[in-house]
């Protein structure tokens, strides 16, 4: 049941070679802690790396004096202007015991990131300051690579998480999803309440009706409301909008039935106490009804926001601009477009579901209690 | 309560006949007015070779998934109603995949089936094996060595079908736990002891006091469990974006998001939709009518 996720997490921490081995690689080199000690020591900043104008960084190598190997910062390919290879100074100088690699920014800007790749002879025995990313036989040479040679210890372990969340503009999604979810949550949960008290404790004429109709709307899967309800929003012009994301989900038969089994259970007694002291139907809502179903309310919002936050097919169809993206589309978006670096594809995964999965640790009994709460019926 | 009410007959009364009244209509999309068809669009769905298909995937999904699940749940909550240690840490492994977005969750298992460097392939020793793009049937590829060659809907649901069926058991496995837990702690400890008394094996038990007392939840999660199976669309999007090799994992909501959004044939997809409806309203009289009966009811 665990291993999907613990594999995600592997791979999430893993370089693309790493990734794309025939033989699975159980504990990648940065999850390894030795590993964050040596990264700290790279960069400016021992968590977040980087190196900034006119400063410079020595890797060091131990090793014989001849063959000498040889350094260099790759350019990004295609690109006309690479203001990290063009502004970096690369030496290769010899030291006690072996030989030091060091890097000079010599620009204006500061650099996140420097890639750098060192031909390393083959046949020496080779201890680097940091395994690197990526180990390619190139003629005479080992052709050792890293994606960030100044990466700090937090730069070089979530490196795949900052790619991917640099790939896309997931602070944007992040808010679409949870202002959706939140406000489906909070208005549904006082529609709900209205409807179901209505429901259990007020006569008024034509109530089996209305009963019978909530009921049957049940019955309805959703499937069936997708067309539908599409083509109505795009008469209202509310395609693409958060009014499309949001209105149609807000009442919810679900909620109205489990809010009405628990004001059926509540003394009606209750009730009877309140209408003497002269308390109308909504102070008897809020005052009595409300604060004794708090339990279902929990249930409720929780499956609301579960349902918000996960859902898929719904935004797919309603939204198009990259602006109204949810976080899962833009997941599916990012699936397509990562192509083989599985790496930054389950960190974005990861990331997606983390705030789900905080928050399940952190309500733990009220996660399990308000999903068995459901099967009550 | 009004508002609530009027958004649900705006959102899904209204919507339910609208469904219907779209269907009857000549390919509606908002280039032109659609011309009155009548039943037309019906008369095509009959014969459209990829309905079928998507009707005949939908059914391999329900009869393996459904049944799959249950059972598995099941011996999952007796298990854990028995055993106390560790019971809240054993109960967060089965439920962190249904909280777990299935987007991700698909993405995850997309990368286990891969067919070079999927963690699926090296542990079974099949290098190269394409999980996700294999069209052949599974009865089929599992009856090819004794020689018999089956074709057709009796081939089974392909190999990437079955992948797609394993995920969604996985994530929907602890909701049914969860569930079903609750069932049976409600059961009294009383019957247990007594049996134990009588001197009633384990499979005793669970067989003439565990499974005639959980039968509501039990009933109650095979009813969600084949409305929910009948709309399956997310994994099968994510893991097979294209509907497979030769659509061999087309299902009915998937054909419906097709010919309604990539197609704009909002007509043929409500007919679609009232077909899928029709389909799952008949099948839940059906089990109510055969297993209601064998539910006990009462504590």
């Amino acid at each position: 049941m665990a291993f999907p996720f613990y594999w995600m997490l592997a791979t999430s921490f893993k370089s693309p070679q790493e990734a794309l081995q025939a033989e699975p690689v159980w504990v990648p080199e940065r999850m390894k802690p030795v590993n964050w000690l040596k990264a700290a020591r790279l960069g400016d900043s021992p968590l977040f790396g980087g190196l900034g104008p006119g400063r410079s960084v020595a890797l060091f190598f131990p090793g014989p004096e001849a063959p000498p190997p040889r350094a260099l910062v790759p350019r990004s390919p295609g690109a006309f202007f690479d203001p990290v290879a063009d502004g970096t100074r690369v030496e290769v100088v010899r030291g006690e015991g072996g030989w030091w690699v060091r890097l000079t920014n010599t620009g204006e800007a500061g650099f996140r990131r420097v890639p750098l790749v060192v031909l390393w002879p083959k046949g020496v025995p080779l201890e680097p300051p940091l395994p690197p990313d990526a180990r390619r036989s190139q003629g005479e040479y080992w052709r050792l690579e890293w994606v960030n040679a100044v990466p700090g210890a937090l730069g070089y372990v979530f490196h795949n998480y900052l790619e991917a969340w640099d790939a896309a503009p997931w602070g944007r999604y992040f808010f679409v999803s949870f202002f959706t979810a939140s406000v489906q949550v909070a208005v549904g949960l006082f529609l709900a309440a209205l409807a179901a008290f209505a429901l259990a404790r007020i006569p008024f004429p034509g109530k089996e009706a209305v009963f019978v109709l909530v009921l049957a709307t049940m019955m309805v899967p959703g499937e069936v409301l997708l067309i539908p309800n599409y083509v109505l929003l795009a008469r209202l012009g509310w395609l693409d909008t958060f009014y499309a994301l949001i209105v149609p989900w807000l009442a919810s038969v679900f909620g109205i039935f489990l809010l009405r089994q628990f004001y059926l259970s509540l003394p009606q007694d209750l009730f009877d106490a309140a209408r003497i002291d002269g308390a109308g139907y909504l102070t008897q809502l809020f005052r009595i009804a409300l604060p004794l179903s708090v339990p279902g309310l929990v249930s409720y919002g929780i499956f609301t926001f579960l349902g918000a936050y996960n859902a898929l097919l719904w935004p797919l169809i309603v939204t198009q601009s990259p602006e109204m993206r949810t976080v899962q589309l833009g997941l599916l978006a990012f699936v397509s477009e990562a192509g083989s670096d599985y790496g930054a594809l389950m960190a974005a995964s990861a990331f997606v579901i983390a705030p789900v999965v905080l928050g399940y640790f952190v309500a733990q009994r009220q996660f399990i209690q308000g999903i068995a709460r459901t099967g009550l019926k | 309560m009004w508002p609530a009410l009027a958004l649900l007959l705006v959102w899904q009364v209204f919507p339910t006949l609208y469904a219907f009244y779209l269907s009857l209509f000549d390919r509606v999309n908002f280039l032109r007015p659609a011309a009155f068809a009548g039943l037309q669009n019906y008369r095509i769905l009959l014969e459209d070779p990829l309905f079928w298909r998507a009707l005949g995937n939908t059914f391999w999904y329900v009869v393996f998934t459904v049944p799959t699940g249950l059972l598995l749940a099941t011996f999952v909550a007796i298990l854990l109603n028995t055993q106390v240690a560790f019971l809240g840490l054993y109960r967060t492994l089965f439920f962190l995949p249904y909280i777990t977005a299935l987007t991700a969750a698909a993405a995850v298992w997309r990368w286990i089936y891969h067919p070079e460097f999927g963690f699926l392939n090296w542990l079974l020793h099949t290098p190269g094996l394409d999980w996700l793009n294999t069209p052949t049937g599974v009865f089929a590829l599992l009856l090819r060595p004794l020689g018999v060659e089956l074709q057709g809907f009796l081939a089974g649901p392909s190999l990437a079908f079955v992948a797609v069926m394993a995920m969604s058991v996985w994530h929907f496995l602890g909701y049914q736990v969860v569930i079903l837990l609750a069932g049976l702690q409600a059961i009294p400890k009383e019957y247990y002891e007594a049996a134990e008394l009588d001197g009633a094996s384990f499979f005793q038990k669970h067989r003439l006091i565990t499974w005639p007392l959980l039968s509501p939840t039990t009933f109650f999660l095979f009813t969600l469990g084949l409305i929910g199976a009948f709309q399956v669309f997310t994994q099968v999007y994510v893991l097979t974006p294209t509907g497979g090799v030769l659509q061999d994992t087309l299902t009915l909501a998937f054909y419906l998001y097709n010919k309604g959004f990539r197609d704009s044939d909002f007509s043929y997809a409500s007919a679609i939709a009232m077909v899928t409806f029709l389909v799952i309203l008949a099948l839940t009289l059906v089990q109510r009518r055969l297993l209601e009966k064998r539910v006990n009811y009462e504590i």
